[in-house]
This record gives structure tokens, C-alpha cells and sequence, in this order.
């Protein structure tokens, strides 16, 4: 939950988009296509056949020649949020994952775009009605707080089978990528449905730096599985180093196709934290 | 290889404790963790630690449990036979050749119980050891006993003796020791290549060394001279002979000698020789035939009186060596001025003893005679031959003049230190009482 305080701060936000929005029907988003909105946008010279009722007269009367005004169409936009809600991410993942969907909600409700929150796991995938509105905060608050993390990381069935509306939008991935099955292809799945992908990885810090004693018996949180190992300096030095160059691959494959990642490690207080990377990296302004 | 100790593999009861620890100790704390995709990443990275990750886990019992078996190993006692099991018997040639030392100065007789020992180690603890020692007459120092600490001490207390050995009865007792008991084997030590035994092993010890042996050793005072023979038992050599009369170096003539050659030597004697020793001046092999002794002869006649009232038997045993004569006389006889060598007194004793010749005195009455080199002893004699008892406890009183009672002390302390209670009179008592002896007190 999202304090109001929080809140109010996040009204002289907006989420900010890479690619700006087309289609749709009147949002309050600057669009490309030229259209009947109030902002000025540009002079176009007038040509046969162009509406007369755009007519610059004061151009005219400047320049003697006939120039049509053009405004921004103002548009809406999709926003899908994933949160991923497999028993991974219930390690000290959970809440900040929630705070983060909520915030991300609130932004784009605020800001006048169509936002679907998909919470996925191996079991069943829930997702909300298309909301619009501050109103429909309370909604996606509920909905979100609602989910519980269970089940297996199978983030690509999950996605694929999740029926994303067809056209451009934005999606916001949420989750830990700790997929047995690969991350790859749920995120091209994502950027071939032409998503404007942005990837939130959340770690918790027993992850990034394990405090292990000698002699431990793994058991994993989804699957069950053990695994005995002795917890020496050398296996948590190289533990480390795996983490690391996971996460570092997980970033280079997204540079490489374009998508935003951004690695978050949750401390207190997180709201700080959020808003400082979230900012940071051009995911809100 | 067997175990001469079986009972001990009741050691490898101490297993049950270390796995035992083993199992309660070795529970692995289980952690959840949100995923285990980083862990097998990171393991199959690097797949050659993995089995020895599991190894070493487990490295730790592995080696106790090793170290109990090899605990119990050693406890078993684990040995070679060496061929000496069953009970034995040790039949130990306590001859005079054995004295015979070889080229590292180790007599035979200690080889053979060098030998004998080892063997001792290489029995089984059930097994029992007979030691049979054959000397001039053979002995059983040790009968079938499984106390191997025993039979130790009884090997290294063998004695060489200097005289043959009665190996034929040793022989005799372990042959029917062995009808007797099951798989009896006999061991005999021996350095008399002659010896053969067909139902036991024969521990040859010694090798062939040099030996010259003095066999005979005369001397002839009216000639002033002595005779010896030796013989060489070994290679051709020359021998040294020393001539020793009354202690003194007399003589030294050197002979040499062909390989088992004997011959004679001749030494000069000074006059009045009573007593003539010769010996071999070169070290050899065995050392105890290289020393001759010879006493001079006194060709005549002896004289013996017999005082006595009627003994046909001492009369008769008496005269037996030819070279006595016995004159009788009766015991109230006035005493003969003629001297004798040997005055025999039978039942009486004279009033004043000759004072020469030796005296022998038999069943003697009433007088007691104490003879010795110190009065003590001469008077303990005397006394204990008069059927003197001397108590061991009672009371002593001490009454001394003040002259003596320095001296007091001394003889309380003693008697004290015998257990006898100490009575003295008052002043006696006081002086003793002062020097820490116990005294009680009597009035006068």
C-alpha cells in the first residue's frame, strides 16, 4: 500500500514513454498524428483539398500565403503491467514488487492511460478489466493486494498464453527473471506483440549476497528441490559472481533489443529508492 | 599372517560410537531460498569439486572409522607366523662350549637365548612355554605356563655351567611332554652339530671359533717343575703359556701348534711351590679351559687321633683313605705331645684344644664350642650350639652406672628397635627418655 503522502508526491509525475503513443481515441497524450486538440503543434502549408477551418488567418495576414495550424492530438495509451507471482518472489520480494506495480498504476491512471495489471504465475494468471481513471485506483490497489505469490516462475507459457489487446503499448515486466525456463523468450514474446518493454528486476539481498554457514541443504521455494552444499567462502564468493554475471546478462540482452532494465535492490526506504532508479533511468520524469 | 590376539577385534565395538556421532552430528541446516537456478548455475560451472564436495563431507568419518580398524588391527596383534605356534618346549645346551664367545664377543649361550626370545614373542598368548635346561643334570625352570613375562626371565637367568650337558634326558621328558600334549613342538639350543632331532627344530647357535684348551695341568716339586698339555681345537697358531706359582708369575714358554695338535710344555718352578696355576695368555674362543690349577701333593702320610669312647664306624670311615692313620685314644687320656693333623673328638671335648691341626668335633656334651674369625660370631655359634634360644619379645631393664649410660643409649635404641619394652631405673630412665628411647621408669 501506498501511503498518501507517497501519493500526492507522485501527481507531479508521469510515466514517460520511449516511443510516443499512436492510435487510440482521445487520451491526454501528445501523439504524432495531427489532429483537433488545443496545443499548437506546427504550420503546414495549405494544399487543395485541406480542412479551411484550419487556416492560420494570422499567418496569412503576416505572410500572404495560406498556412494550416496544427495541433497535437492528444491521446490515451496501454499500459500492461505484469506482476509476477510465482513463490519466488515472496523472499522479501514481494512487497517492494507490489509498490512498485501500485506506483506504476497510479501514474499511468493519473496520467490518462489504459492500465491492465497481469498477475502471472504457473497456475492461474489473473489480470484486471482495462482500467482508466483516478477513480480506478482503489481497484488495481485492491486487486494487486489480493494476489498472493505461489506457483512456478513460467514466465513465457504464462505470457504467451495471456491475451495482450493487439496493438502498441507499454509493458512493465515485474519480477525476479528466476526462471528455470528462460527469460528470453517471454520478453521477445513481449517486444513481437510490439510492446514497449521495460524490465523491473527485484532481488532480494539473500540473493545477491547469501549468508550461508557450512554445510547447508537448499530447498527451493518453488519447486521443491534440494541441494546440499558445503557454504565455504570460495562457493559464496562464487556464488556471487554468478548472480552478477546473470544480471549482466540479463541487462545486455536488453540493451540488445532495446528494452529498459532496471535492477533493483529493495532497502529501506524503498519509495525513495523507487522513484530515485525509477527516474534515473527515464521510466518516469 | 594371523592374529596372535583375536579377542581384540572386541575393539571394533568403538565403531558404533563414531557413526553413531557421525549420524546425530551430521544434520545439514536447510535454508530456502526463492531459487535454486543461480546455485546449479553457479555449480555446474564448475562440475570438478562436486564429487569431492561429497567426499569431503564425509572425509571425517571415513578416517575415524579408520582409525578404529586400525586400533583393533594392532590390538589383534597381527604376526607372521614365524612357524612357533602351538605350546613349545625350549631345551636350552647349558654345556661349558657354550661359554664360547664368537667374532662379535656374544657368547653362545647368549645367541641362543637372543634366538629363544624372539621366538618367545612370536607365540600366540594361549600358548605355553616349557623351558628345560640341560646342564650337568637337566632342570625345568619353567612347566607349561602361559606367563610369557615368566619364561622371559627364566631364559635370561640361564647360567652357563662348566660342565657337560644331559641333553638325552632334556630329550626324554620333551618327547613324552609331546606324546602328552597336541602339537607340541620342541625348540633345542645347541651348539653340538651332532645333534640331530627328527621331530623338533634344532636352533644351532655358535660357529666354529678358535679354542686352545690347557687339558692338564702337574707339577713335580722335587723336580721344580711343572707339566702342561695343550691342545689346539683350531687353526694352526702359537700359544702363550703363563706359569703361575703361588700367585706369583713364574714362568712363560711359548709353543706353537699345528691344527688339532696337543703337545706338552714344561715350566721351571722357584722351590716351595705350594700351588701352581697355568694359563693360556691369548684370548680364544672359549675362556673357561684356559686356566689350570695344580696343588702340590703331599705324598705323606697323615695322622689323625680319634678320642673317643668306643666308634667302630668314625674308626673305620676314618681309616678308609689310605694315606690316614688313626690312633685311638680314650677320652680321660692325658693328652699326647705328638702332633697331630687331625684331632677327632667324639662325644667329649678335651679341656684345652691342641693348637694346630684342624679339629673335628662329633656329638659333643655339655661344652659348646664357637669357633669363628669375630667374637660376635664366635659367641652367636656358641651360644645357638648350646641350644640357646634368644627371645625375640619382652621386657629389657637397663640399669647402668653414669659412666655407661652413653652407651646405654645405643643398646636401648637397639632393643627398642627389636620391639622389647624398656625398663630402667630413674636415672637410667631419664638419660634414655632424653634420647628418644621409650623407657618406663622404676622406682628404686
Amino acid at each position: 500500500m501506498l501511503s498518501d503522502a507517497f501519493l500526492t508526491r507522485l501527481d507531479a509525475l508521469a510515466l514517460r514513454m520511449r516511443h510516443p503513443a499512436s492510435g487510440g481515441a482521445g487520451g491526454l497524450r501528445r501523439s504524432k498524428a495531427l489532429g483537433s486538440s488545443v496545443e499548437f503543434s506546427d504550420f503546414r502549408e495549405y494544399s487543395i483539398g485541406d480542412d479551411v477551418r484550419r487556416i492560420d488567418w494570422n499567418a496569412y495576414a503576416r505572410f500572404e500565403r495560406l498556412f494550416l495550424k496544427l495541433f497535437m492530438e492528444e491521446q490515451e495509451q496501454q499500459v500492461h503491467l505484469i506482476l509476477d507471482a510465482s513463490a519466488s518472489m515472496g523472499f522479501g520480494k514481494w512487497e517492494p514488487a507490489k509498490q512498485l506495480i501500485e506506483t506504476l498504476g497510479y501514474l499511468c491512471l493519473c496520467g490518462g492511460d489504459r492500465v491492465t495489471v497481469y498477475a502471472v504465475s504457473d497456475g492461474a494468471t489473473r489480470h484486471t478489466r482495462p482500467l482508466q481513471g483516478r477513480h480506478s485506483y482503489p481497484e488495481l490497489v485492491s486487486f494487486v493486494e489480493e494476489t498472493r505469490p505461489a506457483g512456478k516462475t513460467a514466465l513465457y507459457e504464462s505470457i504467451a498464453q495471456t491475451m495482450l489487446p493487439a496493438g502498441r503499448g507499454m509493458t512493465v515486466l515485474v519480477s525476479d527473471l528466476l526462471d528455470e525456463g528462460g527469460y528470453q523468450r517471454a520478453l521477445q514474446s513481449l517486444l513481437y506483440r510490439k510492446q514497449e518493454v521495460s524490465v523491473l528486476q527485484v532481488m532480494s539481498h539473500a540473493e545477491w549476497e547469501p549468508l550461508l554457514e557450512d554445510v547447508v541443504e537448499l530447498c527451493d521455494g518453488e519447486t521443491g528441490a534440494r541441494l546440499v552444499l558445503s557454504a565455504g567462502y570460495e562457493t559464496l564468493r562464487r556464488y556471487r559472481e554468478t548472480a552478477r554475471a546473470y544480471v549482466g546478462e540479463i541487462a545486455a540482452f536488453c540493451r540488445k533489443y532495446g528494452m529498459t532494465h532496471i535492477f533493483l535492490l529493495p532497502e529501506e526506504p524503498f519509495e525513495e529508492q523507487m522513484l530515485r532508479e525509477l527516474s534515473r533511468r527515464g521510466l518516469i520524469a | 599372517m594371523e592374529f596372535l590376539r583375536p579377542s581384540g577385534a572386541w575393539a571394533l565395538l568403538a565403531l558404533i560410537p563414531v557413526i553413531l556421532l557421525w549420524i546425530l552430528k551430521k544434520r545439514a541446516k536447510r535454508e530456502d531460498v526463492p531459487s535454486l537456478l543461480l546455485w546449479k548455475r553457479m555449480e555446474s560451472e564448475a562440475p570438478q569439486s562436486k564429487p569431492f564436495q561429497k567426499l569431503r563431507s564425509r572425509l571425517l568419518l571415513w578416517l575415524q572409522i579408520l582409525m578404529v580398524a586400525l586400533l583393533t588391527f594392532a590390538l589383534m596383534r597381527p604376526a607372521t607366523t614365524g612357524g612357533t605356534q602351538g605350546d613349545a618346549v625350549l631345551i636350552f645346551d647349558l654345556s661349558a662350549s657354550m661359554q664360547a664367545v664368537d667374532s662379535q664377543g656374544v657368547s653362545r649361550l647368549e645367541r641362543a637365548k637372543k634366538k629363544a626370545l624372539q621366538m618367545l614373542d612370536g607365540l600366540r598368548d594361549a600358548d605355553a612355554v616349557t623351558i628345560l635346561a640341560a646342564g650337568a643334570a637337566f632342570e625345568q625352570p619353567v612347566s607349561r605356563t602361559n606367563d610369557h613375562a615368566l619364561a622371559r626371565r627364566a631364559i635370561e637367568n640361564l647360567q652357563p655351567e662348566n660342565g657337560g650337558s644331559d641333553m638325552e634326558g632334556a630329550l626324554a621328558l620333551a618327547r613324552a611332554m609331546r606324546r602328552d600334549i597336541e602339537g607340541l613342538r620342541v625348540y633345542v639350543f645347541t651348539d653340538d652339530a651332532s645333534l640331530s632331532l627328527s621331530d623338533g627344530a634344532i636352533a644351532a647357535v655358535g660357529e666354529p671359533g678358535e679354542n686352545r684348551a690347557l687339558l692338564d695341568a702337574t707339577m713335580q716339586p722335587e723336580s721344580g717343575s711343572a707339566f702342561a698339555r695343550v691342545k689346539n681345537y683350531g687353526a694352526a697358531c702359537d700359544a702363550t703359556l703363563e706359569c703361575y706359582s703361588d700367585g706369583a708369575l713364574c714362568d712363560v714358554r711359548t709353543v706353537s701348534l699345528a691344527a688339532g695338535e696337543e703337545t706338552g710344555v714344561r715350566f721351571s718352578l722357584p722351590e716351595n711351590a705350594e700351588t701352581v696355576t697355568v694359563r693360556l695368555a691369548d684370548d680364544d674362543a672359549l675362556a673357561a679351559d684356559n686356566v689350570r690349577y695344580a696343588v702340590r701333593e703331599v705324598a705323606a702320610q697323615r695322622r689323625a687321633l680319634l678320642v673317643t669312647s668306643g666308634n667302630i664306624f668314625l674308626e673305620r670311615a676314618l681309616g678308609l683313605d689310605a694315606r690316614m692313620t688313626v690312633d685311638l685314644a680314650a677320652p680321660g687320656d692325658a693328652q699326647t705331645a705328638a702332633a697331630y693333623d687331625l684331632y677327632v673328638y667324639d662325644g667329649v671335648l678335651p679341656e684345652t684344644l691342641p693348637e694346630s691341626g684342624a679339629i673335628l668335633a662329633v656329638n659333643p656334651t655339655g661344652e659348646v664350642l664357637g669357633v669363628s674369625t669375630s667374637f660376635r660370631e664366635a659367641l652367636l655359634k656358641g651360644l645357638t650350639g648350646a641350644g640357646f634360644q634368644m627371645k625375640k619379645k619382652g621386657a629389657v631393664l637397663i640399669s647402668v652406672r653414669d659412666s655407661d649410660k652413653q652407651e646405654a643409649i645405643r643398646i636401648g635404641e637397639r632393643f627398642e628397635a627389636l620391639g622389647f619394652d624398656i625398663y630402667a631405673t630413674s636415672g637410667t630412665a631419664n638419660v634414655l627418655n632424653r634420647h628418644m628411647v621409650a623407657t618406663n621408669s622404676i622406682r628404686n
